[in-house]
């Protein structure tokens, strides 16, 4: 099989990117810092204590033994403690990641199946007012950043409507743990309050997140759409007695889609980031959150988990974007230019 | 009597930067059953906007002025019109390399285009299979099992196009419109092509309208050929007479200008090309590039007349009884 085929390299290609991953978080936190025990420890840690921990390290090692030292060690959940929590990093990231990563999962999903059909039915020929909302959201997404959407949204909600759902991520106690995703683990677990509190305070957070996303994606559908249905095969299929629903769902839009697909990866990776404000609107308590706190505060241990989660993401968020690509453009995953 | 496809007064313009222009001027068609016709003029006379009109498939800035469209006593420029004319009315377009979906295999797209063509109508999947080979193998497309299984990227051209003449196929027309089918093929692939179309009318009695820049092209394959110039037809009639004798300059320049039929060599003999000016022209449309233009050619566009059996000519010049040089 061909695709199993293209599958194979482009897993492989990520598998080697993250190994340099590794190595250049290995080289910016134990070989570029001057003292990287201090620098773990915080300057509070008394001397003996650093020379301790850089024992523990290996530091005086080999460099090759310290970089599998530390890559085993990392593999096997050793990410070293944090100066704020005073756990181990992974355990905080455990707690943090899955909040953003719910709320930012969710927002793209939302984008994409609320963003796509919506430039998909502008673009036909029953859309003229349509049109005209994608064009005014797309402007509205670009011109208000999104946690002003969400104070607008909290403001609005609360004062008009007594909703009271604006701020964390539950106000039931917590289904029980599965995944560390709230809304997810009421659904598996079958926890109705939890589901019905958390689906309430997502709805603002991922409105505000989502909305520009939606403009955006909306758009870009849209004006491929219109390309389509000027191309010859278009035309042509119409020709042959297609019904405009088979032509604009499946021909016109998976040409369509390839700009999308790789538009919505982006918004995926900028999500990480742009989360952080909305999160911090909403209390959200995420992994943005628990970085910005920790470069705050020097936290090393912190910082270097954090990015290590958010590169190996980025890794995984390029592995899809491609393999999708692969998957809807047979001339991608054949190696054949346009 | 109506004829079998009948195109009458066509006005049409689009839409362009808030302007409107004039595109297709007064253009008028008629096709008879089994009858092979060719249109012919250089790029951006019009040729292409006149069959995608028939097919009801004008781009979105198009609008038709005035002028009918009928197909079999149909009114083709109804919506349900358009859709019943498609039904035996199939168009080859333009550029093979984009008139398939390359993102689609050949084997589904030609399902679907089947699916399309049986209205709901159940069949098996033997049935469907067989219908699909002998399509293929009525467009010569041989050792089909592979060719289902390609993508539109990995054929050649002239397989492209041979794929596109068999989806056509799978609707049975009774109309075959194929425009410029060869113009991006080599000359022993063009061959084919159009021994192809010409078998394909005769044994399946279609009518073929072929539109071309080349004249040895329409001269081999067509009894009518249609001579269009910035929208208009300038010169009609059967394909031999014109020919032999044609009246209006610009098909003259055009015949002269070949220095043999095989060669078949397109538009070059004339300097200049179409301007815009030219269809929206208060004068004759082709003044600006005539040699033999008088006077009264700059006043008002010459109407098509009769001026041997069967052979519709619009110029001042060739009412006047013959083209001297002024
Ligand atoms: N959608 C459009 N918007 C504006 N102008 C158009 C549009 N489609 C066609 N035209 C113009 O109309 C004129 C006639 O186009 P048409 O495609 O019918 O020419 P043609 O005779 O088929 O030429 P060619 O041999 O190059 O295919 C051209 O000048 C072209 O630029
Ligand atoms: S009418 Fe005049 S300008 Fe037009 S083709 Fe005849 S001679 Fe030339
Ligand atoms: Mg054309």
């Amino acid at each position: 099989m061909r695709f199993a085929e293209f599958v194979a390299r482009r897993v492989l290609l990520a598998l080697v990117t993250l190994v340099g991953l590794s190595l250049l978080i290995f080289y910016l936190s134990r070989i570029l810092p001057a003292n990287p025990g201090r620098l773990a420890l915080g300057p509070y840690a008394t001397q003996a204590q650093v020379a301790a921990y850089d024992r523990e390290l290996g530091l005086s090692r080999p460099l090759y033994e310290q970089y599998f030292y530390w890559l085993w060690n990392f593999l096997h959940g050793q990410w070293g403690l944090s100066i704020v929590t005073k756990d181990n990093v992974l355990h905080d990231v455990e707690i943090h990641f899955p909040a953003t990563f719910e709320l930012i999962t969710i927002s793209i999903i939302l984008t994409s199946l609320i963003g796509i059909p919506l430039g998909v039915i502008a673009a036909s020929r029953r859309g003229k007012i349509l049109s005209g909302v994608v064009r005014a959201l797309w402007m509205v997404g670009v011109a208000i950043p999104s946690f002003t959407v969400g104070l607008g949204l909290q403001v609005i909600s609360s004062y008009w409507f007594h909703f009271n759902a604006i701020i964390g991520q539950i106000s039931v106690p917590p289904p029980t743990h599965v995944t560390g995703m709230l809304w997810v683990d009421s659904i598996l677990t079958g926890n109705w309050p939890a589901f019905v509190s958390t689906s309430q305070h997502l709805l603002l957070p991922e409105i505000a997140l989502s909305l520009a996303g939606i403009g955006q994606i909306a758009q870009l559908t849209y004006s491929g759409m219109l390309d389509e249905t000027e191309e010859d095969y278009y035309l042509a299929l119409k020709t042959f007695g297609a019904r405009s629903f088979a032509l604009d769902f499946k021909y016109a839009l998976r040409s369509a889609l390839i700009p999308v697909l790789t538009v919505l990866g982006l918004l995926y990776a900028s999500l990480i980031a742009n989360a952080f404000l909305v999160e911090e609107v909403f209390s959200w308590g995420g992994l943005s959150t628990y970085a910005v706190t920790a470069m705050q505060s020097d936290d090393f241990n912190a910082i270097v988990a954090t990015v290590i989660v958010i590169g190996v993401f980025y890794v995984v968020l390029n592995l899809l974007v491609d393999l999708s690509l692969g998957y809807i453009d047979p001339r991608i995953r054949l190696g054949v230019g346009h | 009597m109506t004829s079998f496809l009948e195109i009458n007064g066509l006005n049409l313009s689009v839409h362009s930067d808030g302007r409107v222009l004039p595109i297709l001027s007064d253009v008028s068609l008629t096709l008879e059953r089994s009858e092979a016709v060719a249109i012919v003029g250089e790029t951006g006379s019009g040729k292409t906007l006149t069959a995608r009109a028939v097919m009801g498939v004008l781009p979105k800035n198009a609008v038709i002025r005035s002028g009918t469209i009928t197909f079999n006593g149909v009114n083709v420029l109804t919506k349900e019109g358009a859709a019943a004319a498609r039904e035996h009315i199939a168009m080859i377009f333009q550029n093979p390399m984009s008139s398939i979906n390359p993102l689609f295999r050949v084997e589904d797209q030609m399902n679907d285009v089947l699916n399309w063509s049986l209205h709901g109508r159940k069949e098996t999947k033997e049935e469907k299979t067989s219908r699909i080979r002998s399509a293929l193998e009525g467009a010569q497309c041989y050792g089909d099992g592979k060719i289902l299984r390609m993508f539109p990227f990995q054929l050649s051209g002239g397989m492209r196009q041979r794929v596109m003449i068999a989806m056509a196929l799978l609707r049975k027309p009774s109309l075959l419109i194929a425009d410029e089918p060869t113009t991006a093929l080599d000359v022993t692939t063009q061959k084919e092509i159009l021994s192809l179309l010409t078998k394909l009318t005769k044994e399946e009695k279609m009518s073929l309208i072929l539109i071309t820049h080349n004249l040895g092209i329409a001269r081999e394959s067509s009894m009518k050929t249609y001579v269009m110039y910035a929208g208009r037809v300038v010169e009609a009639g059967p394909t031999a007479q014109i020919f032999r004798k044609p009246l209006h300059p610009y098909t003259k320049g055009l015949i002269d200008s070949i220095p043999s039929l095989d060669k078949s060599r397109s538009m070059e003999g004339i300097d200049g090309e179409i301007a815009q000016q030219d269809r929206a022209a208060v004068g004759c449309c082709f003044a600006s590039r005539c040699s033999y233009a008088i006077d009264k050619c700059l006043t008002r566009q010459p109407e098509l007349k009769e001026l041997a059996p069967g052979q519709k000519v619009a110029c001042y010049v060739a009412e006047q009884g013959g083209l001297r040089v002024v």
